[in-house]
C-alpha cells in the first residue's frame, strides 16, 4: 500500500463530484479519486494494448 | 433532405464583389459554384442586432476541427459561444476551411509585390460599408470551397480548388443575421480559385416548419447555457466610442472562481495500483513527473472520459475515445 498526495482545486473537485453521483460514491475525495484512477487503468490498458 | 420555404432572394455576384444582406431565424442561406464552379467564396456574419457578436471560425475549429462538414454548426465567438448557422448541405468537392483567415492587400503586397490586388478584406469591407460598419468589423472568414491543409510542420498549404459547376452550401440561420457572402479576391493568381476569378450565386429560402423545428432543437441544445453571455452579462458593456485607450483607475478585475482553492487528498493505492500508476509515468501517457501529478492526471482523464457531452469528446485523449 501506498499513500499518495495530490491536491484537486475547487473546479476539479466539481468534476470528482459529478463522478461521485453518477457512480454513488462517499464522500471522502480520496475514495473517489482511486476509483477515477481506476477508471483510467481500465481504459489505458486496451489503449496500451493497440500500441 | 430538409425542406425550406419559398426562395426570396437571388442574386448572382460577379468577381470580385459581395454581399451584406440580412438572413433572419430559420432561413436558409444557399451559396452555389456558377459557371466552372473553383470559386472559392468568404463568408462573414453578424448577429443583426448586436453587430459585435458574430461569426467565428476559431470558436467553431475548436468544436468541428479545422475543416467543419455538413451537420456541423457554425459559432459566434466568446463568450456569446451561441451556434450561428447549422451547416445543412455542403458535397464532398466543398472543403469549408477555418485556416485561411481572410487575404488582404498587404497579403498580396508582401508576397508578390502588387500595388493593389482584389482581396477579400477590402470586399468584405465593401459590402458591410452599407449597414455603416468599418474594416476593422471583417472578421477572420469561414472559407468555402478553399483548399488548405496542414503539412508535417504545422505550415498550411493550399491546393487547387475542387468545386464544381452547381455544388451548393446550405446555411441554416438559428438567429436573424446579416450574413455576407463574397467572392474570394485571391484566386487568379493563388491556386483557391484555379487561376480564375468567377461569379457565385446566393440564395435566401424562407422558413420552413422543418428548418424551424431544427432551429428550436438547437436553441434547446445548444443556446441555451447559462455560460453564453449576454450583453446584460458583461461588467463593462459600453461600446467604446474613441480609439485610445485609457486606465479605469477604479476598475477591478474579478477573475472567476478566483482563488482556486486547492486542497490536499491522500489516496491510498495497492501496490498494483502503485505500479500501474509508475508505468503511466514511464510511458508517457500523461503529463506530470511527481506520483502527484500523475495520479491527478488519470483521475482527471477518467472524469473527462465520464463528463464530456455527447460532440464534444475532443476534451479526451485521442487513444482512450472509443
Amino acid at each position: 500500500m501506498k499513500t499518495v498526495e495530490t491536491e484537486f482545486n475547487r473546479q476539479q473537485r466539481q468534476l470528482l463530484d459529478k463522478l461521485r453521483a453518477k457512480h454513488g460514491l462517499g464522500p471522502d475525495d480520496a475514495e473517489v479519486a482511486r476509483f477515477a484512477f481506476r477508471r483510467y487503468v481500465k481504459a489505458f490498458l486496451p489503449a496500451k494494448e493497440k500500441v | 433532405m430538409t425542406a425550406y420555404g419559398p426562395m426570396r432572394h437571388d442574386e448572382v455576384l460577379p468577381p470580385v464583389t459581395g454581399r451584406a444582406l440580412p438572413v433572419y431565424r430559420g432561413e436558409v442561406l444557399r451559396i452555389i459554384q456558377e459557371e466552372e464552379g473553383g470559386q472559392c467564396v468568404d463568408f462573414n456574419a453578424f448577429n443583426l442586432y448586436d453587430y459585435k457578436e458574430r461569426l467565428d471560425v476559431g470558436r467553431t475549429r475548436a468544436y468541428h476541427g479545422m475543416f467543419p462538414k455538413k451537420g456541423d454548426n457554425i459559432y459566434t465567438q466568446s463568450p456569446r459561444d451561441r451556434v450561428m448557422f447549422a451547416i445543412l448541405e455542403m458535397p464532398e468537392t466543398c472543403k469549408a476551411e477555418t485556416l485561411g483567415a481572410r487575404c488582404n492587400a498587404t497579403l498580396f503586397e508582401r508576397t508578390l509585390g502588387f500595388d493593389l490586388h482584389t482581396n477579400c478584406q477590402d470586399t468584405l469591407a465593401e459590402a458591410i460599408g452599407e449597414y455603416d460598419l468599418t474594416p476593422d468589423d471583417v472578421h477572420d472568414s469561414f472559407n468555402l470551397w478553399m483548399n488548405t491543409d496542414v503539412d508535417s510542420s504545422g505550415r498550411m498549404t493550399l491546393g487547387p480548388n475542387t468545386g464544381r459547376q452547381g455544388d451548393y452550401v446550405d446555411l441554416l440561420a438559428i438567429f436573424d443575421t446579416l450574413s455576407v457572402p463574397i467572392v474570394c479576391g485571391s484566386g487568379d493568381v493563388f491556386t483557391t480559385s484555379n487561376f480564375r476569378l468567377k461569379s457565385i450565386r446566393f440564395q435566401v429560402f424562407e422558413p420552413s416548419e422543418e428548418t424551424l423545428a431544427i432551429v428550436e432543437r438547437i436553441e434547446r441544445d445548444f443556446n441555451s447555457r447559462r455560460n453564453q453571455r449576454k450583453v446584460s452579462d458583461f461588467r463593462v458593456s459600453r461600446i467604446k466610442a474613441d480609439r485610445e485607450l485609457r486606465r479605469n483607475e477604479s476598475y477591478e478585475p474579478r477573475f472567476p472562481n478566483f482563488p482556486l482553492d486547492p486542497r490536499p487528498v491522500l489516496v491510498e493505492l495497492d501496490d498494483e495500483e502503485y505500479e500501474q500508476l509508475e508505468e503511466i509515468r514511464a510511458l508517457g501517457l500523461l503529463p506530470g513527473r511527481t506520483d502527484a501529478d500523475v495520479l491527478r492526471s488519470a483521475v482527471m482523464t477518467a472524469c473527462l472520459m465520464e463528463a464530456a457531452e455527447k460532440g464534444f469528446e475532443f476534451v479526451i485523449p485521442a487513444a482512450l475515445r472509443e
